[in-house]
């Protein structure tokens, strides 16, 4: 009996300091800095795509009307300000607001309420047309709600890669005060690295129902499929065993994903997978912009270390430290040179 | 995390953030194992499903759909399958005729926009299975139709479902091209005017609902949220 109440004390005390340590360690936000920019970037794009057609999809006699949408989310609790635009101009002013908050928040201005407008405004524009929406959208929606999360306690002169870091430390001295680790940057990433597990091992999961992808053929039909190609794969049909290998190594890799990510030797190999497999979403099925987003959110894996080791050299030269980063990272770079993918 | 601490050469004097109380750790753990659940729910209520799943799926729904959640991330699952496209005839008032197709790779440009338009006729397609309600594929019919009218002046618009199937690795040897007349086929969806009135074919019409063109594998793509209907 003494033994059971040893074990399970043991567990909640070992179970605690490490859900502490994994949740509320202050991390470098170098790496939520250059997701802000990269996400940032691909909202804007997103949204700015829109407005080549805004009026058709978000309009008062849209592709996807009242009627429909009210169907599809009768029991929902989806809302959207653009249901309240009723004539083009209004749409058109705040489509206009809403690209000139996306490029702030991508820059890093005001970045503390832009990060949380941005994600209202993806999940606006998501819920208003949510028929023409795809994989792309939801990857924007989390990314948006987690990099939000971060800016609740990131200072803005603290924001690594930012001019809100450019703008408060103008009549400072140089060097740059550091920028300071921040426990919402932790969470943030960690909230990024949990849901792209989940998202790689339903995607896995979802696969074996079909018999496509246990008989080695389910490449085949998405590449032979001419709505998505964006290059001809059609040669492949003279290689059937590179089709069962990739059909096979997919699965796999998204299966394992949430297993082999966490470890300090596994993660370089299972991040390296990631770019063929996402790359090959953008040069052949013709989602550049899908493959582009799965494979910014896969850098949440990547320690602030590396991409300080990466980017600071650049902007120090460029911006000087006002955008880079604080000196003991740069100098503790060096001593970090052999575990920068670990953590 | 593996953020070095600051050394001596730090001047961290621009607000390091005092470690959080055990109070506030307890508040947003609390919150985490929430959100985390629901994010694993989510995809978890994706039928086929359990009954327990589904029941904590009334439980996270209203979360889960106001945070753009709900998603299955069934990505080409279970397995690749046939692409839809939607053709449409329009019908003017001085007699003349026009048609169109949507997606259209040259006129939908950049590929992105080209994505919204294919994500319209995939998701119309998932209400022309056997089996679904019909009020769904008339909703999203009637919706793309009136748009249609409006947007070229149209005094009465057909559409027609277009499935277009992926031929087998046995058939491109064979010398098949993607582009085979055997891999299409159609179905109508009626054809509405501008005054409101539509010819329905018998498939839309309600206790009616069963498919005139193949299904060629499983159901695919796209990504959809749980079905709830």
């Amino acid at each position: 009996m003494q033994l059971l109440r040893d074990y399970f004390r043991d567990l909640i005390q070992t179970t605690s300091a490490n859900w502490d340590r994994f949740w509320f360690t202050p991390a470098d936000p170098a790496t939520i800095g250059l997701l802000r920019i990269l996400v940032g970037g691909m909202i804007l794009y997103t949204h700015a795509v829109w407005s080549l057609n805004l009026n058709a999809f978000f309009g008062p006699h849209a592709w996807l009307n009242r009627d429909v949408v009210g169907l599809m989310q009768r029991d929902g609790y989806q809302w959207s300000y653009l249901w309240l635009c009723e004539s083009p101009a209004a749409l058109w002013t705040v489509h206009g607001l809403a690209l000139a908050v996306c490029l702030l928040f991508m820059l890093g201005v005001w970045t503390r309420v832009t990060s949380i407008l941005t994600c209202l405004i993806t999940l606006s524009y998501a819920h208003r047309a949510p028929e023409a929406m795809y994989g792309l959208d939801q990857i924007n929606g989390f990314l948006s709600l987690y990099l939000a999360v971060a800016y609740l306690g990131i200072e803005p002169r603290g924001s690594a890669y930012s001019l809100d870091r450019w703008m408060t430390s103008r009549n400072l001295p140089r060097p740059l005060p550091a920028t300071s680790p921040s426990i919402t940057a932790n969470i943030a990433t960690r909230l990024i690295q949990v849901h792209m597990c989940v998202l790689y091992l339903f995607a896995g999961l979802s696969k074996l129902q079909g018999e496509a992808w246990w008989d080695g053929t389910a490449i085949w039909g998405a590449f032979a499929n001419l709505e998505y190609q964006s290059l001809d794969m059609l040669w492949l049909v003279h290689q059937p065993w590179l089709i069962n290998l990739m059909t096979h190594v997919t699965v796999v890799w998204e299966i394992t994903y949430i297993a082999l990510i966490w470890g300090r030797l596994t993660r370089p190999i299972v991040l390296a997978l990631a770019i063929p497999v996402h790359l090959g979403i953008c040069c052949f099925l013709g989602m550049m912009t899908f493959g582009s987003i799965m494979l910014i959110a896969n850098l949440a894996f990547v320690s602030p270390a590396l991409i300080r080791g990466l980017l600071d050299r650049n902007t120090t030269r460029k911006f000087g430290h006002a955008l880079s980063g604080p000196k003991w990272l740069q100098s503790s770079r060096k001593q970090n040179a052999g575990s920068k993918t670990s953590r | 995390m593996e953020t070095p601490p600051p050394t001596s050469e730090s001047a961290p004097s621009a607000g390091i953030l005092p470690a959080w109380s055990l109070r506030t750790r307890w508040i947003v753990s609390l919150l985490l194992l929430w959100h985390l659940s629901a994010v694993v729910v989510g995809p978890a209520a994706v039928a086929p499903t359990s009954g327990l799943m589904a029941s904590l799926w009334d439980w996270y729904q209203p979360y889960l759909d106001a945070l753009y959640l709900n998603h299955g991330y069934h990505f080409f699952a279970p397995e690749p399958g046939p692409s839809h496209l939607i053709r449409y005839e329009l019908g003017f008032a001085d007699g003349t005729e026009k048609s169109g197709l949507f997606p259209h790779k040259t006129q939908h440009q950049p590929r992105l926009l080209y994505h919204r338009h294919f994500m319209l006729s995939e998701h119309l397609s998932q209400f022309a299975e056997p089996g679904t309600p019909p009020e769904y594929l008339l909703a999203f019919s009637r919706s793309y139709a009136s748009h249609l009218l409006v947007e070229h002046h149209a005094q009465q618009v057909k559409l027609i479902l277009v499935r277009h199937l992926i031929p087998r690795p046995e058939q491109v040897l064979a010398g098949m091209t993607l582009t085979d007349k055997s891999l299409y086929f159609e179905r109508p969806l009626g054809t509405f005017r501008a005054d409101g009135t539509a010819d329905l074919p018998k498939q839309i019409t309600p206790a009616n609902d069963s498919p005139t063109i193949p299904d060629q594998t499983a159901e695919r793509l796209p990504e959809r949220a749980p079905n709830r209907r």
